[in-house]
Formats: C-alpha cells, sequence, structure tokens
C-alpha cells in the first residue's frame, strides 16, 4: 500500500506519512504474560509484568510481577515449578525442557491470591532447516528502522526448509546474533571497582581507599560531610569504559516477529524465505543462530494479530486493531484481559557464521565522522553506543582516584545475561 | 485573465486615441421568449458603468456614444441571463439583443428528464440526478470526471477518505449500493484503489442516485441504487471525442451504421503512463499502475415500435509493487493486484401501443480480482483468483393511463461465485487450492403503481418479492445448539455436517419487500413527502478492512449467513421558488439493518471453506437530517448542503469475549461522520468560460487508537481495547476548476476545451488514517494523508462533429 502513496508522490508530491503527536493518556492495567517451552537445553523462562499507564500523568510504565508462584503442568499430570532468578522472571529447573508430543500449561498465583491459568498447548514437531545464504543488502532495513536515522546496510539471511506433508504447520522465526565484545562496562560519574571502595576511609582530600572483598560494579561517590572525602567531581559529566577481562560475546535479538502457516503449501519445499536482517555493525565476523519454531494454530494467529497491527500497521485499507486476548486467563474472570501467549516449540535451531567479506562501504562502527578511535573492539562499541569508548585516563588522574586494589585502569568482568556471555557460543570461530 | 487582458488593451488603446470622434451604439433589448422590451436592463460597455453605462427606457431601446475600435457589451437586467459579446465599431452602429429569462432555462444542477418541478411532484424522496455537464464542470482530482467522487458534494453520500473504494449512503456499507451500468452490476466501482472511478466518462449519459424510496424494479442490495445509463449513439451524425490528462487518454466516436436506424458509439480510456514514474525516480523502477476501461454501446431501430439495445463493457486494471504487503503465507518479493470487469447486455424494447409497452433485458456481468505474488529465486506467480459471474434475465411491462403508471415486472438471476483459487504456477512450494464453488438462484417479482389521487395527494406503491435459493453441490456444517439463537460458528462446535448434490437447495430465503411514497403539496411550490422501504441482500462483500479492497470476498446467503435486511422510514419537505430558480428540501431518515456482517479478530477470509467461523452477526442503525438547497438557473449555479448522520453497529452473539464486539454496546461503524457540509458553485462567464469551486467539510472517521502499551518479547507494543473510539481531525478542502471552451471561439468542426483543476487548493493535509507501528523496540504513532498538497493538473478534451 504504500507504494500506492510513492506513486501519488511522484505525481504530484502529494501523499505523506507524518510523525502524528498525540498525548495517549493511558489508563490501561495490563497483566502481560510471556512464556514459551522449548525442547532445547536452554534456560525455560516465564516473564510476568504489569504494563500500565501513571494514575497521575498516563505515562506508560512496565512493572515486574514479582513474588508469584509459576508451574508448568506436563500432560495435565506432572507439576514442575519454576523459581524467580531476576525480578518478574521465572526459571524453570535447569535439567527441564520440553518435549514434542506433550502437553504444557502454565498456572501461575500472584502474591495476591490470584490465580490464572493458560490453555494447554502441546509441543509439535518442527522440520529441521536445510539451508542458509546471505546477500548482503545496502537497504537491508527499512527507512523506518534504520538505525539513527540513517544507517540501513546489513546482510538478508533465507532459509530452504521442507515442509512436511502429513501435518499443519505453523511457524515463527527468531534470531540471535553473537558479536565479540571488548568493552564490558560502563561507568556514568564514577570508576570501575573490583573490590569494594571502604566507606569513610580516605586519603585525606586525594584518594579513596579499595578493600579486599570481590566489588565488580561502578563505584560512584556521593558527597558527604566526611573530613578528607576527595572533591567529588559531577560537572560536566562524565563517564569511563573498561575492556573485559575475559572473552566475551555480546547477544542481539530480533524484535520483528515473523510467522508463517503452511496452509498454501503444506508438503512443498520453501525456498529463500527472509528469517533475519542482521545488521552490518563491524567488519568482524559474527556468529548468527537462527530459530525455526513451532507454533500452535491457536499461537499462530495471536502473534499473526500482533504483527499485523503493530508491523504491517499503516496501509490504505489496514484492519482495524482488536484487543490482543492471550490463551491465558484469570479463573473466575471472564472479563480481565491478560496479554501475552504461552506456548510450546519445538526450536530447530541452525548456527550460521557471517564471515561479512562480501561487504560493501563501512560498516556503522566505523561511521564516527570523527574518524575511527584505533581502540580495540571500538568499531562494536560504536556501533551499539553510537559513540567511541573512553577508557579511564591514567594521566590526568580520573575523577574518583582510588587507592589500592588492582593497577588502574582495571578490567570488567563479563556478566551472563539475556545480552551477552562469557561462555564461547556453540559453532563460533576463532 | 483574458478579459483583463483585453480591458488593460482597451484602457491603453483608448488612451492612445483619445482624439478621435465618438460614434454611437444603440438598440433594442427584448425577452427572447415574449418578444416584449425590457426596461432598465442596464448596457455597459469596457466595464465602466460611470462613463459608458445606460439604462434602456419604456421601450426598451438604448444609445451609448463611444469611439471606434473594439468594446466588450454587457447587457443584464434582473431574471434575465446576461449578454456579453465583443463588438468592432467603425462607424455609427446597431446591436439588438433578446434576453432570455432565467426561468426559461434549463436546469443546470439536479434536474430530471420529466418536467421541470420533478422534485415537488414526484412521489419518490431521496431521488438525486446529476446532469453529466454539471458533473464534467466540476474539480476533479488529477484531472479525471469521476462520478464517484462527485457523488459525495451530495448529502448523505460519504466516504471512509480519499482512498475508499466506494461509497457510504445513508449509513450503508460500500456493498449495500447497487451500482449499475445500462442494467449490469458492476462490483468494483474504482480503478487503483479507490482514485478513479470505473465509469467511462465520455460515454455516460445520465445518472439516477436512489438512496430513499427505491422503485420496486430494484433488488438485491440494501442501502440504495446508482443507476448509471450510458449514452444511446447518435443514429445520424459521426462525432468524435476524447481528450488526454496525465493520467489517462480517452477516445470516444459513435457513428450510425444505417442513418436514422442503427448507430455505434464506442468509448475507451486507458492509463499507461506509469513509466513517467520510472523516469521520475529510480525507486519507483518497480511500479507498475494501469488501468483501462472501454464500453461499446449499439442502438437499433427496427421500427417505430421496436428497438434493441447491446451493451459491452470491460475494465482491467494492473498494480504493482515491491513495498505492497504480499499475499499472507506465500513467499514472495513481490504482489500484483490484478481485476478484470467484463459486463455484456442485450435490451429489447417493444412498444404495443403509446401506453403500453415491454421492456426485455438479458446480461452478463463478471467480475475477476486477482492477487498475484511473485515467488523469490524462480519469478514465479502465484495467483489468487476470485471470480464471480452474474446471469440475469428481467422482464418488463409498463402501462401508463392519465393519472397513473403501472409497472410489472420479473426477474430471474444466477449467481456462480468461486470465492478463491490458489494457482501455484511452478512453484515448488505452493499446492494447488481451491474453495468450494457457490451456485445461487435469486428471483424475483414486482408490481409498482404510481397514481395522483388528486390535485395534492400522489402516492407510489411497489411491491416486490424476492426469493434466494443456495444451490449445490456444497458442504454445510452443523453446529451445536443452532437454531437456539446462541450457535457458536467454530471449528469446536461442529457436529455434523451436510452434502447437498449439484442443483439441490441447501438453504432458501425469501419475502416482501415493501416499497411506499406519498407525496402532499402544500400549495403550489411546496410539497411533504413519506417513504417507507425494505431491502433485502443476498450478495455481500465480506472483509475486515476499513475500505474493502477490490480483491475482497464476495459471499452469497447460505444457511449460517443470513440475507441483511434493511428498512427505511423518511420523509421530507421540499420547496420550489417560483420560477424555478431555487429549491429546497430537508429529509430525515431511520434506516435499520439486520445481519450485518462484522469479523473477529484475527478473522481471514482467504480461501476459508466456512467463513461463516470468522464472522460476527449483527445489527445496523443509522439516522440523519439533510437540508439542500440549489440554485438551478442562471450564470451562477450550485448548491449548498448540510448533513447530520449517524451509524451505528451493535454485535453481541455470546458472551465470550471473541462474540462481541465493544462489549456488545452499540459502536461507531468506520464511516460514522456525524457533521457534513458541502458547497458546490459554478460560474459561467459566457459560452467560454466556466469557474467551478467544491467546498467539502466533513467530521473525521472514527478509528481504533491504542489505550496504552504493553511490554511483551523485549518490545513496546500498543495495546488496542474497544473499536473506533477515536476521531479523526475534522476534513475540509476545496477544490477549483476552470473550464476553457473551445478558446479559438470559432464554430469549426473540430473543437477543442482545457480544463485547469486544482484540487485541494489550500493544500490541507487531510488525515486519512492514524496508525501506530513498532519499530525495533519501540511503537510510533504516524498520520497518513493522501493529498496533502494542492494538486494542479490539466486536462484537454476535443470533439469532432
Amino acid at each position: 500500500m504504500r507504494a500506492f502513496l510513492v506513486f501519488l508522490l511522484a505525481v504530484g508530491l502529494v501523499a505523506c506519512v507524518d510523525p502524528e503527536d498525540i498525548g495517549l493518556n493511558g489508563t490501561n492495567d495490563i497483566l502481560v504474560v510471556d512464556g514459551t517451552i522449548t525442547n532445547l537445553a536452554e534456560p525455560q523462562i516465564v516473564r510476568l509484568n504489569r504494563s500500565r499507564a501513571d494514575r497521575l500523568t498516563g505515562r506508560f510504565g512496565t512493572v515486574p510481577v514479582t513474588k508469584a508462584t509459576v508451574e508448568v503442568v506436563v500432560d495435565s499430570a506432572q507439576v514442575v515449578a519454576a523459581h524467580e532468578t531476576v525480578d518478574g522472571s521465572y526459571q524453570l529447573p535447569s535439567d527441564f525442557k520440553g518435549q514434542i508430543g506433550h502437553a504444557y500449561q502454565l498456572r501461575f498465583s500472584l502474591s495476591d491470591g490470584s490465580r490464572y491459568v493458560s490453555s494447554q498447548q502441546i509441543m509439535q514437531s518442527v522440520p529441521s532447516i536445510s539451508q542458509v545464504s546471505a546477500t548482503f543488502n545496502l537497504n537491508s532495513l527499512s527507512q523506518t528502522t534504520a538505525i539513527d536515522g540513517f544507517f540501513r546496510a546489513g546482510h538478508d539471511l533465507f532459509i530452504d526448509f521442507q515442509d512436511p506433508v502429513d501435518q499443519r504447520n505453523y511457524y515463527r522465526w527468531d534470531w540471535n546474533l553473537y558479536e565479540k565484545q571488548g568493552w564490558c562496562r560502563s561507568c556514568v560519574q564514577g570508576v570501575y571497582a573490583v573490590n569494594n571502595i571502604l566507606p569513610h576511609v580516605y586519603i585525606p582530600y586525594r584518594y579513596y581507599v579499595s578493600g579486599t572483598d570481590p566489588y565488580e560494579d561502578c563505584f560512584v561517590p556521593v558527597q558527604t560531610h566526611d573530613v578528607g572525602q576527595p572533591i567529588v567531581v559531577d560537572k560536566p559529566p562524565y563517564v569511563y569504559d573498561y575492556v573485559c577481562r575475559t572473552q566475551c560475546w555480546e547477544i542481539l535479538h530480533n524484535y520483528d516477529i515473523n510467522v508463517f502457516d503452511d496452509q498454501y503449501s503444506n508438503g512443498g519445499l520453501s525456498l529463500g524465505r527472509k528469517v533475519a536482517q542482521i545488521p552490518f555493525y563491524t567488519h568482524e565476523p559474527c556468529l548468527v543462530e537462527l530459530r525455526q519454531a513451532s507454533l500452535s494454530a491457536s499461537a499462530y494467529r495471536f502473534y499473526k494479530l500482533l504483527q499485523d497491527q503493530s508491523q504491517k500497521s499503516g496501509g490504505l485499507a489496514d484492519t482495524p486493531p482488536t484487543a490482543l486476548s492471550g490463551n491465558v486467563k484469570k479463573i473466575g474472570s471472564v472479563t480481565e484481559t491478560v496479554v501475552g501467549y504461552f506456548t510450546a516449540s519445538a526450536v530447530s535451531s541452525f548456527r550460521y557464521w557471517l564471515d561479512r567479506k562480501d561487504v560493501v562501504g563501512l560498516p556503522l562502527g566505523a561511521t564516527d565522522p570523527n574518524g575511527p578511535s584505533g581502540l580495540p573492539g571500538a568499531e562494536l562499541f560504536y556501533a551499539l553506543q553510537l559513540r567511541q569508548p573512553i577508557p579511564e585516563p591514567t594521566f590526568p588522574p580520573p575523577n574518583v582516584p582510588i587507592w589500592g586494589g588492582p593497577p588502574r585502569p582495571p578490567t570488567a568482568i563479563c556478566v551472563s545475561s539475556d545480552t551477552r556471555t562469557p561462555y564461547k557460543p556453540e559453532g563460533w570461530r576463532d | 485573465m483574458t478579459r483583463i487582458l483585453s480591458t488593460l488593451l482597451l484602457a491603453l488603446i483608448s488612451g492612445v486615441a483619445s482624439a478621435q470622434i465618438l460614434y454611437t451604439l444603440s438598440g433594442t433589448i427584448r425577452d427572447s421568449t415574449s418578444n416584449q422590451p425590457v426596461v432598465r436592463a442596464a448596457v455597459v460597455l469596457d466595464y465602466d458603468k460611470s462613463a459608458t453605462g445606460t439604462y434602456t427606457d419604456e421601450q426598451g431601446r438604448y444609445s451609448i456614444k463611444t469611439r471606434m475600435g473594439q468594446h466588450i457589451v454587457v447587457v443584464r437586467s434582473i431574471g434575465f441571463v446576461p449578454f456579453r459579446t465583443t463588438i468592432s465599431i467603425r462607424g455609427n452602429t446597431t446591436l439588438d439583443v433578446r434576453l432570455p429569462s432565467v426561468a426559461s432555462q434549463l436546469e443546470e444542477v439536479v434536474v430530471t428528464s420529466k418536467g421541470y418541478d420533478r422534485n415537488v411532484r414526484q412521489p419518490l424522496l431521496g431521488v438525486s440526478q446529476i446532469n453529466i455537464a454539471t458533473l464534467k464542470k466540476m474539480p476533479a482530482a488529477l484531472g479525471e470526471v469521476d462520478i464517484m467522487r462527485s457523488l459525495q458534494m451530495l448529502p448523505g453520500v460519504t466516504s471512509v477518505g480519499e482512498a475508499a473504494n466506494g461509497v457510504n449512503i445513508r449509513g450503508g456499507t460500500t456493498d449495500q449500493n447497487l451500482i449499475l451500468m445500462d442494467d449490469t452490476p458492476i462490483f468494483n466501482p474504482t480503478h487503483m484503489f479507490g482514485l478513479f472511478s470505473v465509469f467511462p466518462p465520455d460515454a455516460v449519459g445520465g445518472l439516477d442516485l436512489y438512496k430513499g424510496n427505491v422503485p420496486a424494479r430494484y433488488g438485491g442490495r440494501a442501502a440504495s441504487v446508482l443507476d448509471i445509463s450510458l449514452r444511446n449513439p447518435d443514429l445520424n451524425e459521426f462525432k468524435l471525442s476524447g481528450g488526454a490528462s496525465l493520467v489517462a487518454n480517452r477516445l470516444t466516436i459513435e457513428t450510425p451504421i444505417i442513418k436514422g436506424k442503427l448507430g455505434l458509439l464506442v468509448s475507451g480510456r486507458g492509463a499507461f503512463n506509469d513509466f513517467l514514474l520510472r523516469l521520475a525516480s529510480k525507486r519507483l523502477d518497480d511500479i507498475r499502475a494501469k488501468f483501462g476501461d472501454g464500453a461499446a454501446k449499439l442502438f437499433w431501430r427496427i421500427d417505430d415500435r421496436n428497438t434493441v439495445t447491446a451493451m459491452g463493457y470491460f475494465s482491467q486494471d494492473l498494480f504493482q509493487t515491491n513495498l505492497l504487503g504480499s499475499l499472507a503465507n506465500v513467499n514472495a518479493i513481490n504482489t500484483q493486484y490484478a481485476q478484470q470487469t467484463a459486463n455484456g447486455m442485450v435490451r429489447w424494447f417493444h412498444a404495443f401501443n403509446p401506453r403500453l409497452n415491454l421492456q426485455t433485458t438479458a446480461l452478463v456481468a463478471q467480475y475477476i480480482p486477482r492477487i498475484l505474488s511473485t515467488e523469490d529465486s524462480t519469478f514465479n506467480k502465484v495467483v489468487l483468483k476470485q471470480s464471480l459471474l452474474q446471469r440475469q434475465i428481467k422482464s418488463n411491462l409498463n402501462y401508463q393511463l392519465d393519472n397513473q403508471k403501472i409497472e410489472i415486472g420479473i426477474s430471474g438471476t444466477h449467481y456462480r461465485l468461486n470465492p478463491g483459487e490458489l494457482i501455484p504456477g511452478n512453484s515448488l512450494a505452493v499446492n494447488y487450492q481451491r474453495t468450494p464453488i457457490e451456485n445461487a438462484l435469486e428471483l424475483g417479482i414486482h408490481a409498482e403503481d404510481e397514481m395522483s389521487v388528486s390535485e395534492k395527494l400522489a402516492v407510489s406503491v411497489g411491491l416486490r418479492y424476492s426469493h434466494f435459493l443456495s444451490l449445490g453441490p456444497s458442504v454445510v456444517r452443523r453446529y451445536g445448539s443452532e437454531g437456539t439463537g446462541g450457535a457458536v460458528y467454530d471449528i469446536t462446535n461442529v457436529v455434523d455436517s451436510v452434502r447437498y448434490g449439484a442443483g439441490q437447495v441447501a438453504s432458501q430465503y425469501g419475502g416482501f419487500e415493501p416499497r411506499l411514497g406519498l407525496r402532499y403539496a402544500v400549495g403550489a411550490n411546496s410539497s411533504i413527502k413519506l417513504g417507507y422501504n425494505l431491502m433485502r441482500q443476498y450478495l455481500q462483500v465480506i472483509t475486515n478492512t476499513t475500505t474493502p479492497l477490490p480483491t475482497s470476498r464476495w459471499k452469497t446467503s447460505d444457511t449460517h449467513i443470513q440475507p441483511q435486511v434493511s428498512q427505511l422510514w423518511s420523509a421530507g419537505y421540499f420547496h420550489n421558488s417560483k420560477n424555478n430558480i431555487f429549491e429546497l428540501s430537508a429529509e430525515v431518515y431511520w434506516r435499520s439493518t439486520q445481519h450485518i456482517l462484522d469479523y473477529k479478530p484475527g478473522a481471514d477470509f482467504l480461501l476459508q471453506p466456512y467463513p461463516e467461523t470468522q464472522l460476527l452477526p449483527g445489527r445496523s442503525k443509522a439516522y440523519g437530517l439533510e437540508i439542500m438547497m440549489a440554485k438551478k438557473k442562471g450564470e451562477l449555479t450550485g448548491w449548498i448542503n448540510y448533513t447530520y448522520a449517524r451509524t451505528l453497529n451493535q454485535v453481541a452473539e455470546g458472551v465470550d469475549f471473541q462474540q462481541q464486539i465493544n462489549g456488545g454496546d452499540w459502536y461507531r461503524a468506520n464511516y460514522d461522520r456525524p457533521h457534513s457540509l458541502n458547497i458546490s458553485l459554478n460560474i459561467n462567464q459566457g459560452r467560454h468560460h466556466s469557474f467551478s469551486f467544491n467546498f467539502a467539510y466533513s467530521t473525521g472517521r472514527p478509528y481504533t487508537a491504542p489505550e496504552g502499551f504493553i511490554r511483551y518479547q523485549g518490545r513496546t507494543y500498543p495495546y488496542y481495547d474497544e473499536r473506533n473510539q477515536y476521531r479523526l481531525p475534522d476534513y475540509h478542502r476545496l477544490d477549483f476548476a476552470w473550464n476553457i471552451y473551445n478558446p479559438s471561439m470559432k464554430n469549426r468542426r473540430w473543437q477543442g476545451h482545457w480544463t485547469f483543476t486544482v484540487y485541494n487548493l489550500y493544500g490541507r493535509r487531510n488525515v486519512y488514517s492514524i496508525f501506530y507501528r513498532t519499530e525495533g523496540q519501540a511503537t510510533n504513532p504516524y498520520r497518513l494523508s493522501i493529498f496533502a498538497a494542492p494538486i494542479p493538473s490539466l486536462t484537454y478534451n476535443f470533439e469532432f462533429k
């Protein structure tokens, strides 16, 4: 439909899409459930949050739902309990994973006693990805998703797969991108401290004093009434970046929903399905994990509707958006809307080594108008932060001088999280 | 412009030649019909009232002294059409003028072929007949005369916006309008996603829009009838006409084959200018946008009592881009939308005597929309095709008495609908698929009597009986608790299915459709009219978009999808000024429709063999007030109208969230726009110029905005709840057109005329839609405008006689 507008544009520069400025005064307070059981040996996590608008300002915010009792029922018999790892994140036991053909159901109760239950999801099998190919594309990202408003180059990744004949299949594709990360921590208005900083202990007016307990965090000094505290510098604002102590990988995820129903192509050989657009961050090679997941028919419909009304809107004949109702219901209430879908998906993963040898032009990490920084790993840093790394200086001394501890500037640890790992990902080539 | 220029020139000339001798210009001004002298008519030379203006005396005579050379003479008098001419004075000159009175002029605006005050005298309410000449003078977007767009200047006719695929009449959906072109149905009235209408503008002879009382001879749609007739070819004279605009080129040929007996009219239009796009920008390389339509009409006067008319119409559209969303679940690099209409009609008219005649028509109409998806790597085209074939035969007997007109008629229609067929070509992935063919028969019989009961009272009583049969072969599902009113049409609730053989009746519906109209004259120039209408619709579009796409699925009624039944009550007051120059009307209506179709969240109709599982039946109500004032004669003609109209729908099929919309409450229809004001003016400046202005205002249409946002899987998504609870900003627009007829001013066989139009003169960025798109992790709001700037265009038209 957009092309039609482009047509009009060509005829008389007439149609246009403008950013709209609407002060939405949201009033919602909605429980959002995000849980997927896969058949891979990986953390199986259920996330709960409450997305709500501030009562006074109407501004949107999200609060993790803590202290809930979360469990998954397998085949209506076996109950597996999850424990809260991070606020609002409930992880099932590490030896637990889904199995094809089995039924899974999510149950949880909140701290206020209200109980919720999902529909039962049977994990369907998924065919494997038979082939992956990558093509460098200067305009891989769309104009609206261009990084920093201009950068669109990247690799389009295409897969081939054989759809099974004997069943109706629903697919979802996601990707994880692993990039070698050299910079592990940035400290704003402070410095990185490997060991704890002793409170109220100073080399008068000159240094803070390091202890010996492990700390591994930013130390941001606060002005106290202590005599002898070094001057707290807060203007101009400053930041120091610290290199990694060990090997470290940045993990980037897709955001777009990409789903497919084999209704027209059951049993067919699907060729050249575009499943990922990997931005051209750096010259360095990277590893892409492509995940082809199975969905149930109802989960497919949920994601398709979500995709239609969030990613495919703006045409001349849009479908008016409707309330997204997932498969989780509050027990004893038909009116309360719970958003999100609990799914059980078999995943076939394909790890693709993207050597980035076919690129044209500069990567995002080398587009700094002031030229390259020359520091190792600075390209990825620039690509993700849109600024060059600023190491803690040795002379003149940093704004927060520390006495003792390892020599400065120290290195930072690579903390394992959703977006970073110190463990070499499977398929990584050195 | 030319006038200002010539005035300036004249001023210059007269300035230079100030010492020249004065001559006398004199003459008599008379009424053109009565030949009586016109007293105190103003006669002005060169627009200089004070120096060279005078009035006629009791005998209608005048006399002005002036210099030698070119002069512009204007003669005006109240109640008469002004007279203008350019005269060359080389001595004493006589100029006698006959002024036609305004009252004797032909009506320019909403006129009729039957009598001059049809508005007051006819019992029918809510009939608009637009003069095609008026329509051609109206400003058109991109210079293409557009019936659908012009209709929206009338009260009670709206749309969802500038890219709407059809119009909404008195709260009806776009598919509730019966659009007939020479009796053949038009299933998709627009080219290029709503931008242009499909009717060949040079071949259209007239159009009637019935939005209130619908005569009993029409049936099959619930809201209104738009009856467009193509011109009959001239039987005596060869004519060629055509034109060119930025968008399309047109040519019409009219030729007698046997003089006085047999004539042929062929009219064609084509828009193939998309190569301009490719020249304009490299980014538009992949765009293809073409359309064409053509009509041919043959008229054979066999003798005084028999005539035969044959008509053929063909239209084709192709639109392609790689930016357009593709057919879901087909892996494609680009998508083309193509549609094709082919209609044909033969009509035999036989007059038994001057009072009694019989008209028999056989027609066929075929509509084939297709979506073509080009697969990656192989460039194979996967085609999703729909086709709708309507074949109909009907016969009308008309009997004209002194005080009444009686009509009886029968009609039989067969529908053959292929709701969807997926043709894979040589695709490795896609399989051939089809949805079951729908066969149906619609039978109708009607009688109507229009009579004058007394001087003051006239009535029109019509009754139609329609019967619809859904025919096999088909497989009909039975759902649990059917017949109790609480049936849930869902796959989980299927209890059985019944197979019907070819020709077997799977389900049938029928009923009477009374059509009543009453006129009571209040004084000589005013009348009050009342009307009641019931209409049944057995063929409809099922869609889940704001405006149906040309590729939207058509559906005949079946066991689960009941025909729509609409009732309309209307009342109106009509007043014509003494000489029929002004016309005032006020109408109110109330409409209620049963079994309208809405859709479940996430509904998908493509290749769906059981569409009832995706649909929710509901009801609709619409009410409104329409006030219109028109000036039909004189130099300045036009109208101004105000409409207050509401359309509300209700869907409450069950307690489940999926079975109701907005909690089962009444909600605004997509095209519910309470206030609208339209002004259309046309100023005729002599025979060579006319200026037209259109102004349109209406409340913004409702849309669905998020109630807030949710955080899900690392992204912020909009959260929607109630449908259509917000409104777009108000819509308003001014258009301008300047028509220059025959600029050479010579009466040649070849005459050209230029039209310069500016659509959206003050360049308002009217909002077509506000939408939210999730990009990266965030959701951003946008507004989309279709014509966001003034669009000038120039069209050249010619005529050859």
